[in-house]
């Protein structure tokens, strides 16, 4: 017997009906509501024309996170000190320096503490999530070592310690845990230049503004809709808004410096949209549960009934 | 004379089998190594490719596979196809192993697996994570299907148990069998979810998944493509069953053609899909552009093009060797979109390279050998397979569940 | 630390040693070897005159010159030049001194070396600084006609210096604003390094010709290097110490002073490479001061000693952290590896279909009649 026409009609619709359901949740229905920059949201500002590359931010918060001295570019590349070859499971923050030809700047890379972060709407357990004033963290309880986060920060952001039997994820977290918190970030507080500072990030956006207006042509800017080229701070509406934010100097963008060209839209926002439609009061699974109950109940007895039918049949 | 399922019986220890072992051992040391020295010393993970071989091919590959309970169920049960009875059984076999052997990997691959004690831990659930809806549907899956073997081992127990186990098997054997339509739905919407949502888990990197690859349709696609993977795996293991247990086993031809035409329409559908939905996007044009992983787009859609057209053919219905192909053939389209998703077009950035070691194959590889272990000594000693002379025509006989 | 060369029990310098004073005096100031004995010639045939004048000044310089080694000023005034006219060191006072710039001039006209030390006020026609009843304007623009080099000693001199400080009541400017139309050698500094001006000195002694000079008059040879490129905690600034605090640790271990306003990544000057009073370690940085720019016209005197300046010509390290990482690698055994398991897993499946599809055909073979 072929596989009747109704089989396949059947088997259409049912593909069907779950594409409609996951056709109800494009990207337009904006289901996930846009998490806002909080008054009180910390961050940092970090000034690419103002840095020296002297690292001193990187050692001061390799002191006051109790990270080991981290010797990889050494042992890779002969470097004369204990450069660390980028963020890592041991370093939280690290200065890289961008060369083209005559043209370099540096660029201080940690975790962006966005205003509506990626990971930690993908955390299974909520390890990774947003504190008081705004900063991401990491919980070493609830975590699982999934990894997930490090697919979901478009940033590349969290580290984990590949070679540890008890691996952590290792990010920035603005120095909050340290013993005389309230300090504040660490690689802030030293810097010689004042390149990285501290603060709320709606104070620090002002600053940057306010160094954009006192010398627009120091900076890196973007054209805008109308053509014309506005210095940009990246972080502003980047991703969603990013509390850390960057300036660059002019005639180096941030893709560059490593920052990636993001949507103004958080980067989970499909994603997010797309799930909560369908799992929404958890109604479309309660819903696909009892119809395949009742199909399922309501065939069996059918089957039973022609069974026992054909039994009659055959004398039994 | 009934196609009733029965253990095959026949020597456990054979050669094969102790290759499989030694295989599985090998896999085995390498997990022990890896629990003291980390994630990172038996793969070639990093930081920006921080998911390897393992997801793809271990979980959901495997995983894939193991859909054919679901996919076999969904035209058993819920579309009313009785016919498929005898093919349910090893299905959910595979199934449960498939899932078994994807749940391992799964800790395997954890850095913190002692945490995993917390996903039965409700207050502590973050409903935003994709990944945590997949973690639960496919743990509870697996329970699923595993109670959906327990009938086989009850039956066994029933007919050739100590008289302890054989009133055990008597009393509880009727009590499984009536809360098993309840328990085939929750099969058939827990699957629905999470292959779904293996697809989804990728919605959640817009700027490294390449634009051939990343859609709002994740979820659909995979899902869809989850169903040719589960037909494939049926007919494969129905036809190898066949040739390795002759004289015992005899395949079901003629449900498998049936199968067959089902699994090539839904290729086909997967295909015309795929593409409206990058025409929808916009994002059409990047498949003319061969830079990157866009030859392996096309690779996967010739592989389910090829599937479907052979499914879809009478002269390979016919015969088992080129249907077995089309099978395989079917399994590494699936397996193929799955790879590709999850690592052939992913990209976190300059700088970043990925290759598998060593020690990930050789995990993936005694994986393998595991469930392909156990599955052999199941339906050697379980009655999981509809043994005899096989008449493939429809019998209203008594259901095997 | 150099000895100087005792002279011999008659008094008497002999040939030899006062060759080896030559040499040390060429190598010094980074004249080649030969110029040892050019020196010695030059010196022979007859000491070139200087004139030094004195105007808004310390005398630093001076002092400066007199705590030098090799030669050490002895040496210098009585065997390599002569040294005509210097109100500090010569004996002569009052008329006489007079009257010796007079003559130094007359005698010596268009082949002396003029040098002055000391800012020169310009304010109120130059009342501010009047020696022998004629203002250092007029004294410096007299002697400078004749002169066949000027060479402007110490930062006040050479731009101004300390008297020339806001708000400049004086209106003290360096050499070069007074001479126009003539070359004028500044070398700033507070004190200006000795012997940067020995190592001029002796050049156009030797040579008759001025080292090569940058656009602001400083020979190249001392002054085109800012102190950053060769301080000794440079490893420190490049690998982030920095002192703090006067005292703290990083104080105490040397670290950089960058943070603590150190102008050196600004600072034209030689402070690290040629020692004062032949001491390593005796300048500002080697004490553990911050260097404040005595040399910059700018800076030194001007910018708050704790104000933090740019680093100018800021030239990364050759080995630094690229923007992108350089992680994961493609192992060929992986690869191999990988690629057999693949391989042997689809060519397995492939090729056992292939058989069984064999067998069925020849079983439908043999159904056919």
């Amino acid at each position: 017997m072929n596989v009747s026409r109704r089989t396949v009609l059947k088997t259409l619709a049912v593909t069907g009906a779950a594409g409609a359901a996951a056709g109800l949740a494009t990207p337009a229905e904006a289901s996930h509501e846009a998490v806002k920059l909080a008054p009180d949201a910390m961050g940092l500002l970090y000034d690419s024309t103002l840095c020296i590359g002297c690292q001193t931010c990187t050692v001061a918060c390799q002191r006051a996170n109790g990270m080991p001295v981290d010797k990889s570019l050494v042992e890779a590349n002969g470097a004369p000190y204990d450069f660390p070859s980028d963020t890592n499971g041991y370093n939280k923050t690290v200065i890289k320096l961008f060369k083209e030809g005559d043209k370099y700047a540096f660029m201080k890379m940690q975790c962006m503490q966005c205003v509506d972060p990626a990971c930690t709407k993908a955390c299974m357990l909520g390890s990774l999530h947003k504190v008081e004033n705004g900063i991401v963290s990491w919980d070493a309880i609830r975590c699982t070592g999934c990894r997930y986060c490090q697919i979901s920060c478009p940033f590349n952001v969290p580290k984990f310690q590949w070679l540890e039997a008890i691996p952590r994820i290792t990010k920035c977290e603005l120095c909050r845990s340290r013993v005389d918190g309230g300090k504040g970030a660490a690689c802030a507080e030293v810097c010689p230049r004042s390149a990285v500072i501290t603060g709320k990030s709606v104070d620090l956006l002002a600053i940057a503004k306010k160094r954009i207006a006192e010398n627009p042509a120091k900076y890196y800017g973007e054209a805008g809709e109308d053509g014309k080229v506005v210095p940009k701070v990246y972080g502003e509406h980047d991703g969603g808004g990013t509390q850390t934010m960057y300036l660059a100097p002019a005639g180096i963008s941030f893709q560059k410096l490593g920052l990636p060209k993001l949507e103004t839209v958080p980067p989970a926002q499909m994603a997010m949209n797309v799930q909560h439609t369908l799992y929404r009061g958890f109604i479309l699974p309660v819903a696909l549960y009892v119809v395949a109950a009742f199909a399922i109940v309501r065939n069996l007895r059918k089957e039973a009934a022609a069974h026992k039918a054909q039994e009659k049949k055959e004398g039994k | 004379m009934s196609a009733e399922a029965r253990p095959l019986g026949g020597r456990i220890l054979t050669p094969f089998f102790f290759l499989l072992s030694l295989l599985a051992a090998v896999m085995a040391a390498l997990v022990l190594y890896r629990v003291f020295a980390g994630v990172g010393s038996i793969t070639a993970l990093t930081d920006g490719y921080s998911w390897g071989i393992w997801k793809p091919i271990n979980v959901v590959t495997f995983t894939g596979i193991g859909a054919g309970a679901y996919a076999v169920g969904l035209l058993c049960y819920i579309l009313n196809e009785g016919k498929y009875h005898p093919l349910v059984r090893p299905a959910v076999l595979v199934g449960a192993l498939g899932y078994t052997l994807g749940g391992t990997s799964v800790i395997v691959d954890l850095g913190r697996w002692w945490g995993s004690v917390f996903l039965g831990f409700p207050p502590w659930y973050n409903l935003n994570s994709i990944l945590l809806e997949v973690a639960l549907c496919v743990i509870t899956y697996m329970a699923v299907l595993w109670v959906e073997v327990l009938p086989a081992a009850l039956e066994r127990l029933r007919a050739d148990g100590t008289p302890g186990w054989k009133a055990f098997a008597t009393k509880w054997l009727p009590r499984v069998r009536q809360m098993l339509p309840f328990i085939i739905a929750l099969a058939m919407l827990l699957p629905t979810m999470h292959q779904s949502s293996l697809g989804g888990l990728y919605m959640m990197a817009p700027t490294k998944v390449h634009a051939l690859w990343f859609t709002g349709w994740l979820p659909f696609l995979f899902l869809v493509s989850c169903l040719t993977m589960g037909y494939g795996s049926v007919v494969i293991m129905d036809i190898l069953l066949g040739v390795v247990f002759r004289g015992k086993y005899r395949s079901h031809m003629k449900l498998l053609g049936d199968l067959a035409k089902v699994s090539g329409y839904v290729s086909l559908f997967y295909v015309v899909f795929r593409f409206a939905a990058l025409g929808w996007e916009g994002r059409l044009g990047q498949a003319f552009q061969f830079s990157g992983p866009v030859p392996f787009f096309w690779l996967e859609i010739v592989l389910f093009l090829v599937s479907a057209f052979m499914y879809l053919s009478p002269g390979v219905r016919a015969n088992r060797g080129r249907l077995f192909i089309a099978g395989f053939v079917g399994i590494l389209a699936g397996a193929a979109y799955r790879v590709d998703t999850y690592l052939t077009a992913y990209d976190p950035g300059p700088g970043w390279h990925y290759f598998p070691s060593v020690g990930e194959v050789l995990v993936t590889v005694g994986l393998a050998s595991v469930g392909l272990l156990v599955f052999i000594v199941v339906v050697k000693t379980l009655p999981i397979l509809a043994l005899g002379s096989g008449s493939d025509a429809p019998s209203p006989s008594r259901p095997t569940h | 630390m150099i000895d100087t060369l005792s002279p011999q029990e008659n008094g008497a310098v002999s040939r030899r040693d006062f060759l080896k004073v030559c040499s040390m005096a060429a190598a010094a100031v980074g004249l080649p070897a030969s110029a040892a004995d050019k020196i010695a010639e030059a010196v022979a045939k007859k000491k070139p005159s200087v004139i030094w004048l004195q105007f808004q000044e310390c005398t630093g310089c001076t002092e400066s010159l007199l705590r030098t080694d090799h030669p050490d000023v002895a040496m210098l005034i009585l065997d390599l030049i002569s040294l005509d006219y210097h109100e500090t060191l010569m004996a002569a006072s009052g008329h006489q001194a007079e009257a010796a710039l007079e003559q130094a001039m007359r005698d010596n006209a268009g082949k002396y070396v003029l040098v002055i030390e000391g800012a020169i006020p310009t304010k109120e026609d130059g009342k501010y600084c009047i020696i022998g009843g004629k203002t250092a304007i007029e004294t410096t623009r007299e002697a400078a006609s004749k002169a066949a080099a000027i060479i402007a000693i110490g930062s006040c001199a050479s731009w101004g210096g300390i008297p020339s400080a806001d708000p400049n009541p004086t209106g003290a400017v360096g050499v070069s604003d007074i001479v126009k139309g003539k070359p004028v050698v500044t070398i700033p500094g507070c004190p200006a390094n000795p012997y940067n001006l020995l190592g001029t000195v002796l050049q156009f002694a030797t040579f008759g010709t001025l080292p090569a000079l940058d656009e602001k008059g400083r020979p190249k040879f001392a002054y085109s290097r800012v102190i950053h490129d060769d301080c000794p905690r440079r490893p420190h600034f490049d690998n982030g110490r920095f002192a703090q605090r006067y005292g703290d640790e990083g104080s105490r271990q040397g670290w950089c002073l960058y943070k603590l306003g150190c102008k050196g990544p600004q600072t034209h000057a030689n402070c690290s490479l040629l020692a004062f009073v032949d001491t390593i370690g005796a300048w500002p940085i080697g004490v553990g001061a911050q260097c404040f720019g005595c040399t910059e016209k700018e800076i030194g005197f001007r910018v708050p000693l704790f104000q933090t300046v740019d680093v100018q010509g800021l030239t990364p390290p050759a080995m630094y952290t690229p923007v992108n990482p350089q992680a994961g690698s493609v192992s060929p055994l992986a690869t191999g590896v990988a690629g057999l398991a693949g391989g042997a897993l689809i060519g397995a499946g492939l090729a056992y279909g292939a058989k069984l599809a064999k067998v069925d055909d020849e079983a439908e073979e043999e159904k056919k009649p």
